[in-house]
């Protein structure tokens, strides 16, 4: 398995090119080509300030405004389900080069997640400026967060894996996996505080927990914002929640690895 | 010799499910023990070798499963069974421009491309001028390849494809399109990879090219390899073979099961005078098995000289026909025929044992099987039918009897009329 995982950053060139031949397919067209990457995520901004702020006013929560904090959570989430659905069809859609070609097939579903991981990069570079520019404290741990990004990627290539993979036997997956982003959502601390889910009760909070995104966007809350840490339910042990996510994250890779290996050499007949 | 494709055995089934899988059709199956799809194989019992530097062609109808074959070698599709060796770095040219992108220009789908069959960004910009140079394309480069002509395309494909680095070429049909001058640029490119020591797998339907280009060409129908040699033996039986439409049927058809049921004191009557009577049969009791099923016939064997089960023989093949049954009550004095027919109804030869003077006393109940051995099947290409029988002692009926139900097929590589070879010699006084 080390050696398929090897594999990957054999053809490391190829993901790129795959990538970027993704990103500059979506952006050939427009007139305003790849500023749309930068536009999107600051009209976002906007519109949740102007919901959240000016029109209903949600009570400033955990010393933040609820814009700021629904959008630490909601460009990462995007990223993850943008990700997991154009993945999932992803070796159906290039069925051209399953049946032509061979290269490891990860390659593909892999590259449709880094051509979404720039736009989510992008997407940070335009963020960042904008939480300064309404005064939002950013945390020290911030050098931490490349680091949670990178847990975020290779959670998001696992289950992405096992998802594209099962796709190619069984079509009806893509729509199981819609279902699922919706209710992955409300198990995801998004929209709502921890400590909603922490006052119901302490063993749900528990079980909550193990929700490798709930881990994964508390992570980014901690490095992004300055003083969240101190507005987390006590019973939260920090290096826990690293570890925890940490196992997560890898584990959920390997199985993913797996599992799309073991399918793999069904590819060329299925599609 | 140093081998550089290896193929042992190989196998390729195919499931063939009517719709797409879905859960529901492909589990719940499973737990009640239904069969939801249909099996065949693509390939079957491939046995090949192609050594380093050797040109081989694969030929064949459509359908015969040359695209797998080359599949399989290229790692792209799995063998079912069977074990390949491939010795050296392959390039398959399955098809021109994998992975091109319409709204993308030349230069970027010559990266594309390249990255795709496994060239290094390096590499590509080193051969980039070359590349285009090959494919004629010129400032066309910089435009999206939605613009091309269809020559175009093809002659960019190439180009990068030609420009990576291999030991073993594969190629699935892909030189009999564009233009004249592409083919021969293709050709030529062809030539330089075989002088330089290159292996080349490929299939085409073009036999001229076939003949001037390989050192071995494999015949394949329905997923068996029919015959391999020379590239004018070959082209020159296949297109024998496909003019006469000769259809040579390797795999099995299920015979129908038609059982009689036996009632005793009033056994199905076809005597064997019946048959030998009349030469071309009635063939609508084809395929069928009557009899008391005193004696029943459990299974029939086709075997070549090597022992091997077939059913494809070549003129003058030693044949041999194993018969096992199984006896269900005492007989006396029964015998045993095997009768072989054209495909069209004409009756080619029935010995029984009967008429060959061999008496077997009695059957006891239990299991015995009896067999027949062809020293020099003569009979001429073709598709051939076998009965089998045991009949009671004055072939007043049968206690089983199988109606043309096994088939083989002759082939040969000599050319002959008629129905038997007769073993013969020329003499002549000219005036």
């Amino acid at each position: 398995m080390i050696k398929q995982i090897k594999d990957i950053f054999r053809h490391h060139e190829l993901l790129f090119k795959l990538a970027s031949k993704e990103i500059k397919i979506k952006y050939k067209h427009p007139i305003l080509g790849f500023l749309w990457a930068l536009i999107v995520p600051l009209s976002i901004i906007l519109v949740f300030k102007i919901v959240f702020s000016l029109i209903i006013k949600v009570p400033i929560t955990e010393g933040y405004p609820f814009f700021i904090f629904l959008a630490t959570a909601v460009f990462p989430w995007n990223f993850f389900s943008q990700s997991l659905s154009g993945s999932t069809t992803s070796i159906q859609d290039n069925s051209n080069l399953i049946k032509k070609v061979y290269f490891p097939r990860e390659i593909i579903p892999i590259s449709i997640i880094m051509a979404n991981l720039i736009n989510f990069l992008l997407t940070l570079i335009v963020i960042l400026p904008m939480f300064i520019f309404f005064k939002v404290r950013l945390s020290n741990l911030i050098i931490f967060l490349p680091l949670v990004v990178l847990l975020h990627i290779v959670l998001t290539i696992g289950i992405s894996l096992i998802f594209s993979g099962l796709q190619v036997q069984f079509r009806d997956i893509k729509y199981i996996v819609e279902i699922l982003l919706l209710i992955w959502f409300y198990l995801t601390p998004v929209f709502y505080s921890l400590d909603l889910v922490f006052s119901i009760s302490k063993r749900f909070f528990d079980i909550y927990m193990l929700n490798p995104f709930a881990q994964i966007i508390t992570l980014y809350r901690i490095t992004l914002l300055d003083g969240y840490i101190k507005t987390l339910p006590s019973d939260l042990n920090i290096s826990y929640l690293v570890v925890l996510s940490l196992l997560s994250s890898f584990g959920l890779f390997f199985i993913g690895f797996w599992i799309f290996k073991r399918l793999e050499p069904r590819f060329a007949d299925l599609v | 010799m140093m081998l550089a494709v290896k193929l042992n055995n190989i196998g390729k089934k195919y499931t063939i499910s009517h719709e797409k899988e879905a859960i529901v059709r492909h589990i719940l199956p499973r737990f009640l023990k239904i069969k939801s799809y249909e099996e065949f194989w693509a390939l079957r019992n491939i046995n090949l070798e192609v050594t380093r530097g050797q040109t081989i062609s694969i030929l064949g109808r459509n359908g015969a499963g040359k695209s797998t074959l080359l599949n399989v070698v290229s790692g792209i599709t799995f063998p079912t069974e069977g074990r390949i060796y491939v010795n050296g770095k392959i390039s398959a040219l399955l098809s021109l421009g994998a992975g091109f992108h319409q709204e993308l220009t030349g230069e970027e789908n010559i990266y594309i491309n390249g990255s795709i069959l496994g060239l290094k960004i390096k590499e590509i910009k080193k051969r980039f001028k070359e590349i285009v140079e090959f494919s004629e394309l010129g400032d066309f480069i910089n435009a999206p390849i939605q613009t091309y002509s269809a020559g175009m395309y093809m002659r960019l494909g190439f180009a990068i494809a030609a420009n990576v680095d291999f030991d073993i070429l594969i190629i699935d049909e892909i030189l009999t399109v564009g233009d004249l001058s592409f083919q021969n640029k293709c050709l030529e490119k062809l030539r330089y990879f075989q002088k330089i020591g290159k292996t080349i797998m490929m299939v085409s339907q073009s036999l001229d090219l076939v003949n001037v280009l390989c050192d071995k060409v494999v015949l394949l129908d329905k997923g068996k390899i029919l015959l391999e040699g020379r590239p004018q033996e070959v082209t020159s039986f296949y297109q024998e073979m496909m003019s006469k439409k000769i259809e040579p049927t390797f795999i099995k058809k299920e015979t129908k099961e038609l059982s009689v049921t036996p009632v005793s004191g009033n056994p199905v009557r076809q005597t064997c005078k019946e048959i030998s009577g009349d030469l071309k049969l009635n063939k609508d009791d084809w395929g069928t098995k009557t009899g008391t099923k005193d004696a029943e016939i459990i299974n029939v064997r086709l075997l070549n000289s090597r022992s091997e089960e077939v059913d494809l023989f070549k003129t003058g093949e030693r044949m041999r026909i194993e018969v096992k049954y199984l006896v269900h009550k005492d007989i006396e004095d029964p015998h045993f025929g095997v009768a072989v027919f054209k495909e069209d109804g004409t009756y080619c030869y029935g010995p029984n044992t009967r008429f060959d003077g061999l008496k077997i006393e009695r059957l006891r109940k239990g299991s015995g099987s009896f067999s027949i051995e062809y020293e020099s099947l003569n009979l001429l290409p073709g598709k051939y039918r076998i009965s089998i029988a045991i009949w009671e002692k004055n072939e007043k009926f049968a206690y089983d009897y199988h109606n043309a139900c096994y088939e083989f097929d002759v082939i040969s590589d000599k050319k002959d009329h008629g129905i038997v070879y007769l073993r013969h010699r020329w003499s002549w006084k000219l005036p």
